[in-house]
């Protein structure tokens, strides 16, 4: 561990200046981006937390934003704009790809409900919730390659990295035929939406309807101020200017949201993991679902494991339950999302949020609780570790194929044919 | 010694061998705590350095070009004289 770590703290790549602190240069830290206007102290603290409200304020109205530019985009007809991705596969490689070029899975599963709230079908945009998954592994599979001058340290490191993605990809393997045979995520979401939205779902969804209708009506004046601002641009191009406006907010506001929380929950997410240390598995999902909800990214939480692999600090089988949580805590982004709208459209805006967390307890339950399917991933991970650490082209053909090549090719071949 | 069969494993060195028996197990068990012990304060030691690990925890493409670069020098093989 502590060779690993020393060196990636000696030789950072992108050295902080030294801080009132007294650490020096070369131990990387985590800095708000109010810092580097100068605020200090109470000022910073409360500065970032401002951030964040602002932050999840700016994220909702985006989605909302989304949602209007696809209406307006489409005119009612969203099924022509995405005919492409009919097919569920497409439609599971649009998610990949997207999430992989974005390397955040909240910004893919955000901005697909948005779509969803404007009028995407459902149907196309569970393979492309599904497929966020899957991409968003790259990220630490990515960090996992950046050991791999030492060859020990980069056989545990790319497992750890890997044995996520086997995670996905087996989940996937799973819930995808089962949800084109029996629709059994687009109907359980369904009801889970149904019970919670509208007046005939009692107390609960009356609470969650209630609060969905005010942050809708609190974001609603910024999202149409930006639509009657670019109302200029003529037709189809109006709704689409709405849209990339969206995404572009969205992927600002997730990056910054990602260092605020940082600093701010860094406390609390030590807390969290050292009261996991000792546990079993289920204590590791459970914080790494806690720590994935506190800092918003799963990406992150996972790639903070990979160094910590890498040494041989945590073993393949401790990272493998915290991969999982994170999974799971990472479909929070969907839901606070789904707040965006009120009415009839705030039940599919749910409905597609609820898709990205059931398909992540569903596959806990189904990968991880069942003992002979939960050793897959980790003998998948191992074996593609040992052999990858012999042999470097096996990562580089990994990472290319998995996350680029076969996605690629496979919407290549279905737009030509 | 007295009752004891001829030939029989006299009843204080049976104790006796029972005694170093569980006093080994005991011993291992012990063993196994440490160790585990010793894992977890290294856990836990870098979990109190947990701010330095996520300040850590992106994608440096530097090191992701070069480790492409390494993978290309080696399906290229050893270069000839």
């Amino acid at each position: 561990m502590t060779d690993v770590i020393t060196r990636t703290s000696v030789e950072p790549t992108n050295p902080e200046p030294a801080t009132t602190s007294g650490q020096t240069p070369s131990t990387p830290r985590l800095v708000s981006p109010f810092e580097r206007l100068g605020l200090r102290g109470r000022a910073l603290q409360t500065a970032n937390w401002v951030g964040v409200v602002a932050g999840v304020y700016l994220l909702v109205t985006a989605v909302n934003l989304i949602g209007s530019g696809f209406k307006t985009a489409t005119g009612g007809s969203a099924e022509t704009l995405f005919a492409f991705a009919s097919n569920p596969f497409v439609a599971l490689m649009v998610g990949i790809l997207v999430t992989a070029a974005t390397q955040s899975s909240s910004t893919t599963t955000s901005v697909t409900v948005g779509l969803v709230a404007g009028g995407l079908p459902i149907e196309i945009a569970i393979p492309m919730l599904l497929g966020a998954n899957i991409g968003t592994t790259l990220t630490n599979t990515l960090v996992s390659l950046g050991m791999a001058r030492d060859r020990v340290s980069f056989r545990r490191a790319f497992s750890a990295a890997t044995v996520h993605d086997f995670f996905n990809l087996i989940a996937v393997a799973i819930f995808l035929p089962l949800e084109l045979a029996f629709g059994l995520l687009q109907r359980s979401s369904a009801w889970l939406a149904h019970q919670t939205s509208g007046s005939d779902g009692g107390v609960f969804a009356s609470v969650l309807g209630g609060l969905g209708d005010v942050i809708a009506a609190g974001t609603k004046p910024l999202s149409d101020a930006v639509k009657h601002g670019t109302e200029l641009i003529p037709g189809v191009w109006h709704g689409i200017v709405m849209i990339v406006l969206g995404v572009a907010l969205i992927l600002a506001v997730i990056n910054v949201l990602g260092k605020l929380l940082k600093v701010l929950m860094v406390g609390r997410a030590a807390g969290v993991l050292h009261a996991a240390i000792g546990r079993g598995p289920l204590s590791g999902v459970a914080s790494g679902a806690a720590m994935t909800v506190m800092v918003q990214s799963s990406s992150t939480t996972t790639s903070l494991m990979i160094p910590l692999a890498g040494s041989g600090a945590f073993s393949l089988r401790q990272v493998y339950p915290f991969t999982v949580g994170a999974n799971i805590g990472t479909t929070v982004t969907a839901l606070i999302a789904a707040f965006a709208f009120g009415g009839p459209e705030a039940e599919v805006a749910r409905q597609a949020a609820y898709v990205h967390l059931l398909f992540n307890v569903y596959a806990a339950l189904v990968i991880f609780c069942v003992p002979g399917v939960r050793e897959l991933p980790l003998r998948a991970a191992t074996w593609l570790g040992n052999v990858a650490s012999k042999n470097k082209a096996w990562a580089a053909a990994w990472v290319l194929g998995v996350f680029v090549m076969v996605p690629a090719l496979l919407i290549a071949a279905t737009v030509i044919w | 010694m007295t009752g004891t069969p001829r030939g029989a494993v006299p009843p204080v060195e049976e104790q006796l061998a029972e005694i170093v028996r569980e006093a080994e197990a005991r011993v291992a068990e012990l063993r196994r705590q440490l160790e585990q012990r010793r894992l977890e304060a290294a856990q836990h030691a870098e979990v109190d350095r947990l701010a330095e690990h996520l300040a850590q925890a992106t994608v440096r493409w530097p090191e992701v070009r070069g480790f492409f670069d390494d993978v290309l020098d080696e399906l290229r093989g050893p270069d000839l004289p």
